[in-house]
């Protein structure tokens, strides 16, 4: 027995979801689409169901990948809920006047009905069952409301479908929600003030700031904090010497306890894959993982995001991009890996290439920021918020350039905005789950790998080779001493390894500035560029690195003419 | 012609068009006018440099409210003489918008005022029937979404992009004779944020534009 939930984005679908089925969901890919949808398990009629949260859609006319997904599911469903928000009744009745068409056996969750009261709005949920010829009920799927009873009433037989065109449907829903609904006009209150904001230009802006200072403050406050705190003592008083002393003698010393053990004793340096490549992906990266992820769920659950989209989308259109684009660009100044998984909520091939590529090119991530600010604090704010600058100028203009070049569509956003509401825990932290598991199953291996593939290329001198021939050529063309190149050369492996190498070196202020810039454009990181890879494909991610090569040079020798 | 009579006539000219629910390009216009884009570059330059209208790019150009009146004003003065001129003089429908575009310039307020009075107050022109302002009155233009400020409220009339579009609209809550708010309109281009019901939406600017409001 397979029951799929259905219903428009933003109306409690992933909350009754998690009610349902507790922890105990598997989320994927939908078999050949960047489609996410979760499944899970529930009890129906004392014997154990598969439920699908189908991704929220308008309607199942096969526009967008959503409804294409959205419907084949319901094909493949043995039953329906059609989860319908109260307090937008009329918009919502579309798809499931499209759901009643399919024939399945139908049951309509009503839900929050209580905020829908608040608003003034009262329907007659019996009537409405009435009309509709399926069993409706009444639903807070956060606080669990009349989520037995939606079980209790699931079907087994669907009702034959009436087929009805496009405007006849129209004409029952304007029908049926002058029959079951009475709406007593609301005053615009504080909420609707508040609400209205956040999305006008002025106001909005200084409130994103406000916001977007307060969860990165959250994010890097957290993290460092679990990383220096918790792990950095589990791993320097416990298992790096239980590492040295009691399992590394066991090897013969030679390549191969070097690769396991690292090169020297140090975390990160010494690249051993039970050493720095269990450290770097456990300690350095995932706590910030976690902690974006919470703070991205709740975001997403508090109505906020599509705010920040809209204020964001005049400059991203011209970009090539549209507003929801910021959200991954958001969470790529914490991390990359999350950042470029999300391109995938946008629509086109082009504009997921170039959210992708403007992504790895110059949003620093949370280890390049802490090179920029740890390094340059010191020689004045200037030099900061000239790098910073710098990389903000090079976003716009690189992003301009590829609206020009990438061929594709480039969509205009259209976007329901919901109202704010209090994040449901559950939710967020089923959401939070799901994410960071991916993260580790899908990034966490190839670090590993990456960290044993640079060890050998040490192993091999391939390393000092590479960095002897393309140290001064590199060295000519942007102006900065040798070695700094070097470090810039093997900062893919992590950026804040390669802010190890620069700061012995000595630099002007303004060397140093390049450098950092040149940090963030030149490589991602291997974590990076493997997610990359995943994403865009083999011939997108020859591509990129044209692009980036280009972008590294170009930006290498301007810099270098205008201020070295 | 003197200049300030063929401001009149372009500002007539795009009124015109826009109370057919067109775009005023500068083809749309040179068209009506039967002129040369060039010349009607030239002259929107000049109705910019004045403030009578602003330019939205590909989409032509629109009055703002002084040029609305102002050319409320003369539609006014043609829509009464093409009346007087057919009911009083009985000159021929196919005549009379010629002879009114001549003689519309040089009606003072005051003379159109009492024409109104003599021909009892009608309500619509004789050729085509379009409704003849009343003085200082604006009528509701149709108006699209995309050019509606902050704080406006209208009710939705028509879609121009085809039944997709439509569809899309609808299901997102955005129907014909629903009644929205205009919640924010991010600057340079950006997209606007309306209120239908109880959803808010957020639109790209393209797509607003083809939302056609009544205020």
């Amino acid at each position: 027995m397979r029951v799929v939930l259905v219903g428009n984005p933003n109306v409690g679908k992933s909350s009754l979801f998690s009610r349902l089925t507790g922890t105990r969901v598997l989320c994927s890919n939908y078999p050949g689409t960047t489609v996410d949808y979760c499944s899970g398990k529930f009890r129906l009629h004392g014997a154990e169901a598969e439920l699908v949260d189908a991704p929220g859609t308008y309607s199942l006319e096969s526009k967008s990948p959503a409804e294409v997904v959205a419907s084949r599911m319901v094909d493949s469903a043995d039953a329906v809920v059609n989860v319908v928000d109260a307090s937008n009744l009329e918009r919502n009745l579309y798809l499931t006047m499209q759901l009643l068409e399919s024939g399945k056996p139908l049951v309509v969750a009503l839900n929050m009905s209580d905020e829908a009261g608040k608003l003034g709005v009262k329907i007659d949920a019996r009537k409405l069952g009435k009309i509709l010829g399926v069993p409706v009920v009444e639903t807070v799927a956060i606080s669990g409301e009349g989520v037995l009873e939606l079980v209790e009433r699931m079907p087994d037989e669907g009702n034959v479908p009436k087929l009805l065109t496009e405007d006849d449907k129209w004409a029952r829903i304007g029908y049926i929600v002058a029959n079951v609904q009475t709406h007593r006009e609301s005053r615009r209150g504080l909420v609707e003030a508040v609400e209205d904001a956040t999305v006008r230009p002025l106001t909005g802006l200084v409130i994103a700031a406000v916001v977007l200072y307060a969860v990165f403050s959250i994010i890097i406050y957290c993290g460092n904090f679990i990383t220096e705190k918790v792990f950095d003592p589990l791993f320097n008083t416990y298992w790096m010497p239980f590492a040295k002393e009691r399992l590394r003698p066991i090897l013969p010393p030679g390549v191969l306890a070097n690769l396991l053990f690292g090169r020297n004793a140090d975390l990160v340096d010494g690249l051993g894959i039970l050493t720095t490549g269990v450290y770097v992906p456990v300690a350095m990266i995932l706590p910030f993982v976690i902690l974006f992820y919470l703070m991205l769920a709740v975001l997403e659950d508090s109505g906020y995001l599509p705010r920040l989209a809209t204020l964001s989308d005049n400059l991203m259109h011209k970009l090539g991009l549209h507003g929801l684009a910021i959200v991954p660009t958001v969470l790529g100044l914490g991390c990359r890996v999350p950042g470029i998984l999300a391109t995938r909520m946008l629509e086109t091939r082009k504009q997921r290439f170039i959210a992708a590529s403007l992504l790895a090119l110059c949003v620093p991530c949370l280890a390049q920021n802490a090179v920029i600010i740890g390094l340059l604090a010191r020689q004045g704010i200037y030099y900061v918020a000239l790098v910073y600058g710098i990389l903000a100028l090079l976003y716009v203009v690189a992003g301009v350039i590829l609206n020009r070049v990438v061929g594709g569509e480039s969509p205009e956003i259209l976007m329901e905005i919901p109202p704010y509401r209090m994040p449901d825990l559950r939710s967020v932290l089923t959401k939070t789950w799901v994410r960071v598991r991916y993260f580790i199953t899908e990034a966490v291996p190839y670090i590993i790998l990456g960290v044993a593939s640079v060890n050998l290329l040490y192993a091999l001198g391939i390393m000092d080779t590479f960095t002897a021939e393309f140290g001064p050529p590199m060295s000519a063309l942007f102006g900065l001493p040798q070695e700094a190149v070097v470090a810039l050369l093997l900062g893919f492996l992590r950026k804040d390894f390669a802010a190890g190498m620069l700061a012995p070196i000595k630099m002007t202020a303004m060397q140093l500035t390049v450098a950092s810039v040149l940090l963030v454009v030149y490589a991602p990181c291997l974590a990076t560029l493997t997610v990359l890879y995943n994403e865009l494909g083999f011939w997108d991610f020859i591509r990129f690195l044209a692009i980036m090569a280009l972008a590294t040079v170009v930006t290498g020798v301007t810099l270098n003419a205008l201020f070295l | 012609m003197m200049e300030g009579e063929n401001q009149e006539e372009y500002l007539e000219a795009i009124y015109g068009l826009k109370e057919d629910g067109r775009e005023a390009t500068t083809n749309e216009i040179a068209e009506a006018l039967g002129v040369k884009a060039a010349s009607v570059t030239e002259m929107l330059k000049k109705l910019h440099t004045e403030g009578l209208i602003r330019h939205r790019p590909y989409y032509g150009v629109e009055l703002t409210e002084r040029g609305l009146r102002t050319a409320a004003g003369v539609k006014r003065k043609h829509r009464l003489l093409e009346r007087f001129l057919y009911d009083k003089l009985g000159i021929r429908k196919s005549e009379v918008h010629r002879q009114a575009c001549a003689l519309e310039h040089g009606l003072s307020d005051k003379a159109a005022d009492a024409l109104e009075r003599l021909l009892r107050f009608p309500k619509r022109c004789p050729d085509d029937g379009k409704p003849i302002p009343k003085a200082g009155e604006v009528l509701p233009l149709r108006r699209h979404l995309g050019e509606l400020k902050a704080g406006d409220t209208g009710k939705v009339e028509a879609f121009d992009g085809g039944d997709e579009f439509r569809g899309k609209m609808r299901s997102m809550g955005i129907s014909e004779g629903k009644r929205i708010r205009v919640v924010a309109v991010e600057p340079f281009g950006g997209p606007v944020v309306v209120k239908a019901g109880n959803t808010r939406v957020t639109i790209g600017r393209g797509m607003a534009s083809k939302i056609r409001v009544v205020l």
